[in-house]
């Protein structure tokens, strides 16, 4: 929310409580109305546009604002209740994380409450309200009663896969990420971010290190600085499904490009796989998504590569082309130029860090024989220029290498500090293939991390260094949990809930199954939780469940106190009765006087006795229960 | 052991059970039971679902795992305050008391003593009787009390309450119980007295007796005995360390007055409310009288009982028979 709008609403609460400290009246109906147009354009004139969703959610919390200034009597305020829930679900389109969650209960909890003090105004006929706690213990115990219904619904409430309606598009605001275009600079300023870009699980055994090749987008066109994608390719004549499966849950990166193994041999449900090899989804991606994703190495029937992959600008490094041509002469094969092109950089002290020097209007040049110093993106933008110039179609490839196996829950973490470019070559035998010059230089980077690959002064994101041991084992198992979350309760869409049912052994059932399943387990838990609430209660004194079982005994013999007979008048009466053994009349004597001491005498007060003569009374009600055991203890209860 | 309350009815016609739960029978005593209560939504509770039917949309429209959530514990609330109004009334027990006549064009007062054997206290009690003002009650954990919902009284006599509604909208008011229950005490109402002078001229006479002026001349002392008023009795006397004595007047003893029907003017009903002001009166000054209706005849005395006896047989006084207690 912008800034104005949220001191605003802060100003309003404020004004609101002042309002009631001082026991003023509340700003006249008229007013309120007058402001509701001049705001609305307000949120109008910031999202340009008022039905879009954080327009929306502006337009919510304002009404639910003016509500609250609006209310006079408690119905009003419920209203104004009703609408804070709303906005208590529009938080979620910003974050779903367990601190949102957590955040969410809390307020739910609180408006429960405010719901509850407000419904208790209006219901009671006095003015004052029951104790604080008493309240509190009253929506906590709502709170609990509602939850098996949340969670048998959370689980067998058929979900549908969203959105049901195309919305306007929102802005993407800034996110990191491979932006899809390469100018010398651009990944080392990436990788300084430690943010997850995506995890992956693996269906069998994961490939070797230095087979996870992560492929985005594809950069082809060039100005001799800034490498670009090709938008014009076309899309894949040839899909297969073979090949290494895994599941990627992609974070959202305002992009259209869906990450994948390098090759992905298949499009993914809405996506298409183009000639470059790049998925392609429909839409950007702006919330977090789960695919699954298969990949082979790439094959012969790479379609002919299109005449951008050969282009070289006229005049933008003449050194590197000159290079690059006299390469070519001594080299005609690509099997034989690629190997000199890396032979080239791994005997030509060269440097791979995160901080090279400025570059000039030649950037190619000036990288391959003045600095000789520079990150993944000036090796494979060199190497790319250097096969264009003698001759040979090659695009660069952006994406990540590597990744972290969270030993916790075997999910495999990209951060953006695994971005990584590299290259790849095209011959008629072989098609497309990966070059990777970074391997040639530091294959350290490749074969453990970033972190072994740089000198130890540059500066790296915390979760790309190789820390402490415990340090790494406490990260691991927090963002485990994280994964967790995303994956079971965020990410609960239809898949994984036919993934949780087949788990459970229900089958695969269809919506309709499952609403009645639902529907019968809700009937269950509402039926168990009436039958707790309409329970009879117990009497509260103890001693007087005694002595209400030791009148049972009483009945069992045939005779019946009244309700009206009081302990001694009844015993006085049992002791009549000519029809019961003596010796249990006289023990049901006793235990009346007991009873009538303990709840009527001078003991009530004193704790202690009080208890003694409890105990008392226990052991006389067992006795009466059980006469075989009269002879051993009657001399104890004298 | 266990006290008398509405056993349900023997009948397999369901029909008949069910308007035995719509309209039961009068009963001095109940407890409402989770068979007598219903339970409906209110307006609230609608808007309610509304609102979770739009978030719910909401939610999956922007694929809102966490949205899910809230609505269906929002959902589950909504469920878990049914419970809690219908255990609201569920257990509540309702003694009926015996009430004071009222005088017509008053509210007749039906008192209730509520007990309840719930730690927990029971807000939001309502009480109202068809068409009458609602009576709102908050019964405390573990306390009995008493409450005395009314009905206007339009006619003089047995006013039989009808059947009366006991509602709640506890805990937070989106469902709406309430069970029936009727009363078995029905309430006198006494015409209202008009304020006329008594008629100190006696239509009938007691032999040996000659009028006296006045009821307040002070005669002499006698000594107290258990049915003399405590107007009175000679308190400073008492108070001087005497025996308890009772003053005794003029009046006593004397003139017999008889307040009859034929003696008031006006129509029948003009009649008995000026009867009425004079037994009140009378009643007031500690007078002895008797009463003359057209076919009740009440003879002398003085006192409350007297003054309730002859009250009745105004407010009865030609009256269809009422089933009814006494």
């Amino acid at each position: 929310m912008p800034l104005g709008l949220s001191s605003a609403a802060g100003l309003l609460i404020i004004w609101r409580i002042w309002l009631w400290r001082r026991a003023r009246g509340l700003p006249k109906r008229l007013w309120l109305w007058a402001i509701i147009p001049p705001l609305c354009l307000v949120i109008a004139l910031y999202y340009r546009t008022l039905f879009g969703r954080e327009a929306g959610v502006a337009l919510l919390v304002l009404l639910m604002l003016l509500k609250l200034l609006e209310a006079r009597t408690p119905r009003d305020a419920i209203v104004g209740l009703l609408i804070g829930f709303f906005v208590v679900l529009t938080q979620f389109l910003v974050s779903q994380s367990m601190l949102a969650a957590l955040w969410a209960t809390i307020a739910t909890g609180l408006g429960l409450t405010g719901l509850l003090i407000l419904n208790t105004l209006i219901e009671d006929d006095r003015p004052d309200l029951p104790p604080a706690r008493e309240l509190l213990a009253g929506s906590g115990r709502l709170l609990l009663l509602a939850l098996p219904f949340m969670l048998a619904a959370f689980l067998l409430f058929p979900r549908i896969q969203g959105p049901l309606w195309r919305l306007p598009a929102d802005s993407a605001s800034g996110r990191t990420g491979l932006s899809g275009q390469m100018s010398p600079g651009d990944i080392s300023r990436l990788v300084l971010s430690g943010e997850i870009a995506f995890r992956v699980q693996f269906e069998g055994k994961p490939p070797d290190r230095n087979q996870l090749y992560w492929r985005g987008p594809v950069l082809t066109l060039t100005d001799g600085r800034t490498w670009l994608r090709d938008t014009r390719a076309a899309r894949a004549s040839r899909d297969s499904a073979e090949g290494i499966r895994h599941e990627i849950t992609l974070e959202p990166h305002g992009h259209r490009w869906l990450l994948a193994l390098d090759r992905p041999g298949s499009a993914v449900a809405d996506s298409e796989l183009n000639d470059n090899g790049e998925l392609l989804a429909q839409s950007p991606q702006l919330a977090r998504r789960r695919y699954v994703a298969s990949s082979t190495p790439p094959g012969r029937n790479d379609p002919p590569p299109v005449a951008a992959t050969r282009f070289l600008p006229a005049d933008v490094n003449p050194q590197a082309v000159a290079f690059g041509k006299r390469l070519a002469e001594r080299h005609p094969q690509a099997d034989t130029l690629i190997p000199a092109v890396l032979r080239h950089f791994s005997e030509g002290a060269y440097a791979y860090t995160l901080t090279p020097g400025r570059l000039g209007k030649h950037p190619v040049d000036d990288f391959l024989f003045r600095t000789r110093q520079g990150f993944c993106e000036h090796y494979a933008a060199a190497f790319v220029t250097l096969v264009r110039a003698a001759g040979h179609p090659a695009r660069v490839v952006t994406g990540y290498q590597g990744g972290e196996r969270n030993p916790v829950d075997g999910y495999w973490t990209l951060r953006q500090s695994d971005a990584h470019a590299w290259a790849e070559v095209w011959s008629p035998e072989k098609g497309w293939q990966r070059v990777d010059p970074t391997a040639a230089i530091a294959p350290a980077r490749i074969e453990s991390n970033l972190a072994a690959a740089v000198p130890a002064n540059e500066l790296l994101p915390l979760a790309a260094r190789d820390g402490d041991h415990w340090l790494r084992g406490i990260r691991f198992r927090w963002e485990a949990v994280i994964n967790g979350w995303n994956q079971w309760v965020l990410g609960f869409d239809p898949e994984r809930q036919r993934q949780l049912l087949k788990k459970l052994g229900l089958g695969a059932p269809d919506w309709q199954s499952m609403t009645v399943g639902l529907a019968g387990t809700c009937a269950i838990i509402l039926s168990l939780i009436v039958a707790w609430a309409i329970r009879q209660p117990r009497h509260a004194a103890p001693e007087d469940r005694l002595w209400l079982a030791a009148c049972r005994q009483a009945e069992k013999h045939g005779i019946v106190r009244a309700p009206w007979e009081g302990p001694l008048a009844f015993a006085g009466r049992v002791l009549n009765t000519e029809t019961i053994a003596p010796q249990w009349r006289r023990q049901f004597q006793t235990l009346a006087h007991t009873y009538a001491a303990l709840r009527y005498g001078r003991a009530a007060s004193d704790p202690g006795h009080k208890r003694r003569i409890f105990d008392r009374l226990g052991r006389q009600l067992h006795h009466l229960k059980h006469p075989g055991l009269l002879c051993k203890h009657t001399n104890k209860d004298r | 052991m266990s006290r008398s309350f509405p056993a349900s009815p023997a009948n397999h016609n369901w029909l008949s059970r069910w308007q035995q739960r719509l309209r039961p029978a009068p009963h001095p005593q109940t407890r409402l039971g989770y068979r007598s209560i219903f339970i409906l939504p209110t307006w609230r509770g609608a808007a309610w679902l509304l609102c979770l039917l739009v978030m719910l949309v909401g939610a999956i429209n922007y694929n809102l795992s966490l949205g899910h959530a809230l609505v269906f514990l929002l959902a589950g609330i909504g469920l878990a305050d049914m419970v809690l109004t219908f255990r609201n009334l569920a257990g509540l027990e309702l003694h009926t008391q015996p009430a004071p006549f009222v005088f017509q064009g008053e509210a007749a007062l039906f008192p209730l003593t509520l007990s309840s054997k719930r730690r927990e206290a029971r807000h939001g009690l309502r009480f109202a009787f068809a068409g009458q003002p609602c009576l709102r009650f908050r019964l405390l954990a573990g306390d009995s009390a008493r409450v005395a919902p009314t009905i206007m009284s339009e006619h003089r006599g047995w006013l039989r309450p009808g059947r009366l509604t006991i509602s709640c909208r506890y805990p937070l008011g989106l469902f709406v119980a309430w069970s029936y229950f009727t009363p078995d005490r029905p309430v006198l109402v006494i015409p209202k007295p008009l304020d006329r002078p008594v008629p100190e001229q006696t239509t009938g006479h007691t032999p040996g007796q000659r009028p006296l002026p006045g009821g307040d001349d002070f005669h002499g002392l006698r000594p107290h005995q258990m049915s003399d008023s405590p107007r009175h009795v000679a308190w400073k006397l008492l108070a001087r360390g005497a025996p308890m004595m009772t003053k005794q007047f003029a009046g006593e003893g004397g003139e017999t007055l008889t307040l009859d029907f034929m003696l008031a003017e006006g129509d029948n009903e003009t009649r008995l409310r000026i009867l009425c002001g004079w037994a009140l009166t009378l009643s007031r000054q500690d007078r002895p009288y008797a009463l003359q209706l057209p076919g009740t005849h009440i003879a002398e005395g003085r006192g409350e009982a007297h003054l309730a006896r002859c009250l009745r047989a105004i407010a009865l006084h030609d009256l269809p028979r009422e089933i009814g207690h006494t």
